[in-house]
């Protein structure tokens, strides 16, 4: 018995020693102000993917000085409270569950990248509370509570897009997939067949390959048999080199589609020629776009940061702004919050015009590019 | 409140596993550099057998924790040609290993993607979804576990242990099978960090490889260092205040733009602190060799 007594003590004063802690710090952190109105904001700000946090607090950042700066939210002050999560779930959870339990925030933008996001989730749904992702895009998070939102497209959402724009502007009627073999090739493809057939064009064969392959002429040869009009093509960086060079080598001249991943300097010297007149989807935050909005957003940026914004910075800036949105419609719980971004139709972002689906996914246009002369253009330009 | 018994939990999950290391490291004198890969096999496991087969999390956590053994004796069994750095390089590079495996065996275990939606633990029909029920759970396994070292390193068999750590051609001249002690000691080390594993699976209900890491090897290291090696109340110690203390810095309530760099400065800073006023750990009887 003299064991589980020693036990039984060890255990108290770890146990002692934490709730000491914790609660001592829980109650000088629980200063009360009305005249604010706090969101809570769980980002990588330091890790291996600090680099991307620390761009998502600057576009916040901006965003919260604009919103104060014209009245704040019905005159009254909003603060955002930053965690760092270091993109380690557990420590996503921590934050998370630190937010709401000392400052009682009613939303926090947060799970910046999927790991994060598929963590954090299912306790905002329970604890009734808003997560709002900048930049989360696994297909798995689609649907995953009413609660959770996200800015960047699901995965899956550019193979519904391609496949519109494919059947009616390129007026396609016979395409082949060829696809890597995970979650998001998967997906993808099956996106892309239902929004094609549905505008009226027949996938004659469907290919694929997996992740990390290096021969790819078994499914090229099949896909060639098949006499396609266009190739979609969905995989990752490495694979879209050997592919394409192996599709040059055979001689194959099919119109390609592809998806973001084609978006890269790396395709154009090494492949060169064999990347001419792809067309790919690609997001629609462009620094140089000649939108008022792009433009103050971009001149403001600049002048706080002295760098040129990205992608990340807009997504974040537009992630804050549609929860002011919100607040400013005098959501105040966790459950308004998420009636008021629902219903959210075609707000003026500097990503883009931003809607959201039922399932809590952002609707948002893409851009179409394409290949010419050896330079990525906008396919629209030049036409 | 629920923040305060979530960091329990991670608390409970961090001393189990610092206590099975503490018994290869500090008891045994075996420097090891990869106790996240047995974690990492049990919490893929019976994450694994729950979502594909719909096996119970109670089952999944046992085959996880045999499983962990398993890889105990794999990684325990070069203990017996290897000393000192070599032993620690080797299990270094098996913790690289079975890491790499989680992160590129994609067809099995979704490689970076992760698992989501691992189903939580359930008692005659009652989720642990609500987290002081989790806690209990947690609690119940940190009780048994305590139980279980300290039985074994108040017997003659521990007394093996200490007599490999201090003189190990000594203990064997007294004709002690050192070799079987020394992987039998693997063997349980890895069997309690894979159900430490596959608790801390059931729990977030998310898991990917990036939480397995080598980093995390030897984040339980410093907590076994820190709270003293050889010591069994040191492990308790030294896991708790490094899981809380980094929470604690969320409040020391700096301006933003340096709060996230400055919280792991301090960390930091203590950690070197420590290792310089008592290089023995807080309740420590050896020095790290």
């Amino acid at each position: 018995m003299k064991h589980l007594t020693t036990n039984i003590k060890q255990l108290t004063t770890a146990l002692l020693i934490a709730v000491f802690f914790v609660t001592g710090a829980t109650l000088i952190g629980c200063k009360k102000q009305s005249e604010e109105i706090k969101i809570g904001v769980i980002l990588p700000l330091t890790g291996d993917i600090a680099v991307y946090g620390q761009k998502m607090k600057n576009g916040i950042d901006l965003a919260v000085e604009e919103i104060n700066k014209s009245g704040g939210i019905k005159t009254k002050k909003l603060v955002v409270l930053y965690e760092d999560d270091q993109g380690d779930p557990k420590s996503s959870v921590a934050a998370f569950r630190k937010l709401i339990t000392t400052e009682k925030v009613p939303a926090i933008i947060g799970g910046a990248i999927s790991a994060c996001a598929l963590s954090v989730a299912p306790i905002a749904d329970k604890e009734k509370v808003v997560l709002f992702s900048p930049a989360a895009t696994s297909p798995k998070l689609t649907g995953i509570s009413e609660y959770f939102f996200r800015n960047w497209p699901s995965d899956v959402y550019e193979g519904l897009v391609m496949g519109r724009f494919a059947a009616d502007t390129l007026e396609l009627s016979k395409v082949a997939i060829l696809y890597v073999n995970n979650d998001w090739g998967v997906g993808l493809s099956k996106e892309f067949e239902k929004s094609f057939t549905r505008g009226g064009g027949s996938i004659v064969v469907k290919e694929s390959f997996d992740q990390g392959a290096s021969d790819f002429r078994t499914q090229l040869t099949k896909i060639l048999k098949a006499k396609p009009q266009a190739i979609y093509i969905i995989g990752y960086l490495k694979e879209l080199l050997i592919l394409l060079r192996q599709k040059e080598e055979m001689g194959i001249k099919i119109q390609l589609l592809s998806t973001y991943g084609f978006y890269d300097p790396q395709i154009l010297q090494e492949i060169g020629k064999a990347a001419e007149d792809a067309i790919f989807t690609a997001p629609i935050f462009d620094p140089g776009s000649p939108t008022k909005i792009v433009e103050t957003y971009v001149k403001e940026y600049e002048a706080k940061y002295g760098v040129k914004p990205d992608i990340w910075s807009a997504q974040a800036y537009d992630v804050m702004n549609v929860v002011a949105l919100a607040l400013k419609k005098g959501a105040k719980t966790g459950s308004e919050i998420q009636a008021e971004i629902a219903k959210v139709k075609n707000f003026e972002g500097v990503s883009g015009l931003t809607s959201f689906d039922e399932k809590g996914d952002v609707v948002k246009p893409l851009r179409f590019m394409t290949v010419r002369n050896g330079v990525f253009v906008d396919y629209s330009s030049g036409k | 409140m629920e923040y305060l018994l979530h960091i329990l939990v991670i608390s409970g999950i961090y001393i189990i596993l610092t206590l099975s290391l503490n018994l290869i490291v500090g008891y045994t004198g075996l420097p090891t550099l990869g106790h996240a890969a047995f974690s990492c096999i049990g919490a893929y496991v019976s994450s694994l057998l729950a979502l594909n087969f719909g096996v119970s999390p109670w089952i999944g956590l046992i085959i996880g924790a045999c499983a962990g053994a398993l890889l105990g004796v794999v990684i325990g069994y070069p203990s017996l040609r290897l000393k000192g750095d070599y032993l620690a390089l080797t299990t270094f590079g098996l913790g690289v290993i079975v890491y790499s495996i989680a992160k590129n065996w994609v067809s099995v275990t979704r490689g970076p993607m992760g698992l989501p939606g691992i189903p939580q633990f359930s008692v005659f029909g009652v989720q642990l979804s609500e987290i002081w029920l989790y806690l209990i759970l947690v609690g119940v396994f940190v009780w048994v576990t305590i139980f279980v070292m300290r039985r074994i390193v108040n017997s003659p068999f521990g007394r093996i242990l200490r007599s490999i750590r201090e003189d190990e051609i000594a203990s064997e001249a007294m004709g002690k099978d050192t070799a079987k002690h020394k992987l039998l000691v693997f063997i349980i080390g890895a069997f309690f960090a894979a159900i430490a594993g596959s608790l801390y699976a059931h729990y977030i209900t998310f898991i990917d490889p990036s939480s397995f890491t080598v980093m995390e090897s030897i984040t339980i290291l410093l907590m076994v260092i820190f709270g003293g090696m050889g010591s069994i109340t040191g492990s308790i110690v030294g896991a708790t205040i490094l899981v809380v203390f980094p929470e604690l810095l969320r409040f020391l309530g700096m301006p933003s733009s340096i709060a996230a760099q400055t919280r792991q400065m301090i960390y930091g800073l203590l950690l070197i602190v420590l290792m310089i006023k008592r290089p023995q750990g807080i309740m420590g009887r050896y020095r790290f060799k």
